[in-house]
Order: structure tokens, then sequence, then C-alpha cells
């Protein structure tokens, strides 16, 4: 019995880790990848006003953004010409994550009229 | 006679081309007072805090005020070009004039 409560708390933890998006390795890969030469130390100043802010955005949609230049061309994808490189080395995982920390940082992005 | 007629004719056309190529190259500013009239397309989504768009994916549709001008401007024109493949955005930033994406793009930068 113990064995199996063990069992379910262990697919349970897993299974939030991939659904969620772990924060502390997305950090990581943001760092890895230098996100942050474009899109501003804080991910809310970008170097350049072409390039979107990332900090507070909705998690869902960044891992959409990210699968997306991922996908390229094909279907509900997205071409970018700096984007389709910077995302090529990511595994689902990474984008989870990296969606994570993103949409955990403090940002000035807003949703009304 | 006849032939000066059609040559006056040619010159009053040049003129006004010219004219008109003057038009479009002045550049665009966007007017943020411009837009409340043009933004009923974007509000069904994007003023709904948490709203999902559900086709072709399901996810929260992103927050786009206070983003700059220049993103926002550019990603319309992706959409409406086809490098952001958007089945929904496509069919909004096509009937999109330059000068609606410019006073679209103003308004949303300037939220707070």
């Amino acid at each position: 019995m113990k064995k199996i409560v063990f069992a379910l708390i262990c697919s349970a933890l897993s299974f939030s880790a991939v659904a969620g998006g772990n924060v502390a390795a997305g950090k990581a890969v943001a760092d890895k990848y230098s996100c942050f030469a474009c899109h501003g130390k804080d991910y809310n100043t970008p170097i350049d006003p072409s390039y979107p802010k990332l900090a507070g955005q909705h998690k869902d949609y960044l891992v959409h953004a990210l699968t997306a230049y991922k996908r390229g061309d094909g279907a509900n994808g997205r071409s970018n010409a700096i984007m389709t490189g910077q995302v090529k080395p990511l595994s689902n995982q990474d984008i989870q994550d990296l969606a994570a920390y993103l949409h955990s940082l403090p940002g000035t992005l807003v949703n009304h009229r | 006679m006849k032939l000066a007629n059609m040559i006056k004719n040619l010159f009053a056309l040049l003129a006004l081309a010219g004219a008109a190529q003057a038009v479009t190259a002045a550049e665009i500013v966007g007017k943020a007072e411009a837009a409340p009239n043009k933004i009923e397309m974007c509000i069904g989504c994007h003023a709904i805090p948490g709203y999902k768009a559900t086709f072709p994916e399901v996810f929260q549709v992103p927050k786009i005020g206070g983003q700059s001008a220049k993103y926002i401007e550019n990603a319309l024109r992706g959409y409406a070009k086809g490098e952001r493949k958007h089945p929904s955005m496509k069919g909004i930033a096509v009937s999109l004039s330059d000068q609606d994406i410019a006073d679209i793009a103003a308004y949303y930068s300037k939220q707070k």
C-alpha cells in the first residue's frame, strides 16, 4: 500500500513538472541561450522596439509562440530569421521551463480595453 | 487636335500618379486617439483577462498592452504576410490598412 501511494505521489510530481514547467530550469535555459541579449536583462526592456517584452506574458502563449518558431513554415508555424535559429536546440521540456520562468517575472504587459 | 488633347490628358494622369505616390511615401504616423473605432476586432479576445483562443490551438491570447508599437506593427504584418500562421489573426490583419495598423499599435503601446 505504501509503495502504491509513493508511486502515485511520484507520478503526480513528475506530471506537474511536465505540465507546469520548472522556473529554475527555465532560468538556466534562458541564460544558456542568452535570451536577454535581445529581450533585455529583466525581459521587460528589449534592446530594440521590434523585439517583444516577455516578462509576465502568459505561459501557454509563450509555449505556443516558441513551438510555432520550431514548426517554421509549416501549419501554425512562424518564420523569423533570429527566432528560428534560437529555438532549434530547445526540447519540449526546455520550452515548458523557459515559458514558466518568463511568466514568473514581474512585467508591465496588460490585457484590457 | 485630338492628339493634343490626348497628350494633355496623359500629362494630367502623370501628375495625378505622382501626387498619389507622394501620399504613399509620406510617413504614416500612428494616432492612438484614432484607434477606439478600430479595435472592435481586438477587444473580443485581447481585452478579456485569461481569454483562451480555441483554434487551432488552445492557449491564452497574449497580453499586448504595453508592447512597443514597432513590435505590434511587425506582428500584425507578419500575420498578414503569413510569416506568422494563425488563421483568425490573418483574417483580421489583412483587413487593416497601414494607417489602421499604426493607430492600433500606438494605442496598445500606450496601455498601462
